[in-house]
């Protein structure tokens, strides 16, 4: 097949609309997910990231619209000759056979998501028949090799969903969006309720099943961690707009945007030395009267003047020899120590209180009384 | 069962604060089933200290909170207070044990009340519990203290015009309205942004150290665990495994489910080898099997006697399915509830150990 990405987003843009004005929720993003690919999106709530993805598949309805951009698929199915399909132009019965066929979705909460008056073997049936041609005996015969997939036992196709653990629900979930054989699964936190060990085994069984069947996939969470060792590539998302993009390799060890910088050092490490903990002190913008320039200024450490008037771009990390690692942020290279006062705060311009900076070692500090 | 032998590696941070003594609580599940949530189960809180409860969910780490906030009834054992057994039994004697021991619970959207403003949250534990302070400056101290400041701007405002982690310093400023001594933080973090979480962390920490409270802190994540911790109590099925020093414990892991819990959390140092390398190798190549707690969700499987994880665990045999070994010292700050410590964890249990339980095999 042809080598080209199978989901080409472009300059997409969504706002919701509110009395209050409009929430630019997703602004000019553009990423790519290429065929057997797991892309990582990475952000804080209420950053875009779900946003975007529903809305590259038109799942969103009002107040929330499309202002802009394109969303090409190119699936090894659906194309005719090398035609990539613009998504966003799709009509109504062509966009039913797109959704779960080509794009299929792992939805965050699977307790809302599985409907609990139907077992499961019923509400796999309702999926297959919608999006397929299949006579019902092999239908029927293709719930139980889905369960087999996911590694739960036949037996609970007459299982209610309230009668399955988390875990097994969310195993569900996967079987499902995998029952129409899709070409990408977009999945929306799909670990975020469950426990480490049971988190675990679904991230193993959803590679090994990605491997078997050449699937790609969008993998939507809050925790870097989780994407630093599950995604080929990592993009991060602030505001709705993209911070960063690069390998999970680059992400890593060599981090361009301050903002990725300070989610890398959110979270404790389990192995290895105590680090040094920092955070990213503040809580997102408001969206909707966007200030021209970095909307992650308020909170960086490494802000300066010239902030406010940088537009935000992605442009090549300069000291990266992966012309693919591209960075919003033109003064920030990889390696570089934040200044002891953040700038923007000396200037007197923002208030950051000092407490923000607690160190990873929070138990040396001399206390009294003990 | 034997009684804990070993010293609470939180211990030297100040005077003991509350104590379980050998806690158990069954639910009724009708039909004569039992649910045994919480199993014997003996810990200690010291002033200006943290213990962890770490445990997969179902684990029965929320109940154990809501047995020391006197939400419960006691099947069994004993809670201390300041070395008094607690009495909760009437209206006054559970205000003034609400007055020592606050609780604070996970979901801040759930926890705080839609219609209530901010002001109205803090001021009814503020009347409550300290009738001689003036209200109004109390309630502005408590919102400082959480740093939402200015204070005057958080006063009047609704729930739903907070976000997350405004909501959870909310909730922590009402716990500290009552001027505990004791503060139960059940997975206070969890619904948290990871960027959030570390900042709330960290005013927990100020919190405990200002006002040296004595604190449990219940999570799943036991690498936070590992940097919030003094103590770190594991809990599977209702008892608590192992338990040592936050740093040793996780490092060093004794009981093979603490092994599993340290293995299964994200390793990003160890890019790609696990997760993207090959996920069949890794599932074939770790020692547990998928599973649940052994009969805590079938509570006939409860009776049987045995060491609750010995269906997933790698090292069962006979023993382990016949007798559920107690917690045993394996220094002088940790204990394991392993019948094979010499196998689960040969460079902990070093020199002539217990030789005689292995026997069976």
């Amino acid at each position: 097949m042809s080598a080209g990405p199978v989901l080409d987003i472009r300059d997409f843009s969504v706002v919701y609309r509110t009395p209050a004005g409009d929430v630019r929720a997703v602004d000019r993003v553009n990423l790519s997910l290429a065929s057997g690919e797991v892309v990582g999106l990475a952000g804080e709530s209420g950053s875009g990231k779900s946003t975007l993805a529903y809305g590259a598949c038109r799942l969103l309805r009002a107040p929330a619209f499309i202002t802009g951009g394109s969303v090409r698929y190119q699936g090894r199915r659906l194309a005719q000759g090398s035609q990539a399909t613009d998504v966003l132009r799709l009509r109504p019965e062509e966009l039913q056979r797109l959704r779960w066929r080509e794009i299929a979705i792992v939805f965050q909460s699977a307790m809302n998501a599985l409907n609990p008056v139907l077992n499961v073997r019923d509400q796999m049936l309702d999926v297959i028949h919608a999006h397929m041609k299949m006579p019902r005996d092999e239908a029927r015969e293709r719930t139980g090799s889905l369960l087999d997939l996911v590694g739960i036992p036949r037996s609970r196709l007459r299982s209610y969903p309230h009668e399955l653990s988390g875990g097994m629900r969310q195993r569900v979930m996967i079987a499902m969006a995998l029952a129409t054989e899709p070409e990408i699964v977009i999945m929306d936190e799909p670990t975020t309720a469950l426990d480490v060990v049971v988190q675990r085994d679904i991230l193993a069984q959803i590679v090994e099943l990605k491997d078997r069947l050449g699937f790609s996939i969008l993998f939507i969470t809050h925790d870097l961690s989780l994407l630093l060792e599950l995604a080929d590539r990592i993009a991060v998302m602030y505001a709705g707009q993209l911070m960063e993009i690069g390998t999970a390799g680059e992400i890593h060890h060599e981090p361009a945007h301050p903002y990725t910088m300070g989610l890398l050092n959110s979270f404790p490490s389990l192995r290895g030395p105590r680090r040094e903990l920092t955070g990213i002190p503040g809580s997102p913008p408001d969206l909707r009267d966007r200030s021209p320039g970095c909307p992650f200024l308020p909170r960086c450490s490494y802000g300066t003047t010239a902030c406010t008037e940088i537009d935000m771009q992605l442009l090549p990390v300069a000291t990266s020899s992966d012309s693919e690692h591209v960075t919003a942020c033109p003064f920030v290279l990889p390696g570089t120590p934040p200044p002891q006062v953040s700038l923007a705060a000396a200037e007197g311009r923002l208030d950051v209180p000092d407490h923000l900076r607690l160190a990873g070692e929070l138990r040396t500090a001399a206390e009294p009384g003990s | 069962m034997s009684e804990q032998t070993v010293t609470s590696a939180a211990a030297e941070r100040g005077p003991l604060a509350m104590e379980a003594i050998s806690v158990s609580k069954d639910f009724r599940l009708g039909r004569g089933q039992r649910l045994h949530a919480v199993r014997d189960v003996s810990f200690s809180l010291y002033r200006g200290a943290v213990v962890a409860l770490v445990g997969e969910s179902g684990s029965g780490k929320s109940t154990a909170a809501r047995l020391l906030a006197g939400q419960e009834r006691l099947t069994s054992g004993e809670i201390r207070l300041g070395g008094q057994p607690v009495e909760v039994s009437s209206r006054r004697a559970f205000r003034r044990y609400k007055s020592q021991v606050q609780l604070v619970f996970q979901d801040p959207f759930g926890s705080l009340n839609p219609v209530h403003t901010v002001r109205y949250h803090l001021e009814r534990p503020v009347r409550l519990h300290q009738p001689a302070a003036n209200v109004h400056t109390e309630v502005v101290t408590l919102l400082e203290q959480v740093r939402l400041t200015p204070a005057k701007h958080f006063l009047a405002k609704y729930p739903h015009e907070l976000s997350g982690g405004q909501r959870q310093r909310v909730s922590f400023a009402r716990a500290l309205a009552a001027r505990p001594s004791v503060l139960l933080a059940d997975e206070p973090v969890s619904m948290l942004d990871v960027s959030i979480r570390l900042e709330m962390l960290n005013l927990l920490d100020d919190l405990r150290r200002r006002f040296r409270l004595a604190m449990l802190y219940i999570t799943h994540d036991i690498a936070s665990a590992r940097y919030f911790a003094d103590e770190v109590l594991v809990m599977y099925a209702g008892e608590i495994v192992e338990r040592g020093p936050a740093e040793e414990l996780t490092q060093r892991p004794a009981h093979p489910y603490t092994q599993l819990l340290v293995a299964s959390a994200p390793d990003p140092d160890n890019l790609g080898s696990a997760l993207r390398a090959g996920a069949r190798r890794d599932l074939t190549q770790q020692p547990h099997g998928p599973g649940r707690p052994n009969g805590f969700r079938n509570p006939e499987g409860v009776a049987t006697a045995g060491c609750p994880f010995s269906p997933r665990c790698p090292f069962a045999d006979e023993l382990c399915r016949r007798e559920d070994p107690a917690l045993m010292p394996v220094a002088a700050t940790r204990a394991a509830a392993c019948w094979h410590l010499d196998m689960a964890a040969p460079e902990i249990v070093s020199g002539p150990a217990r030789g005689g339980d292995r026997t069976t095999n």
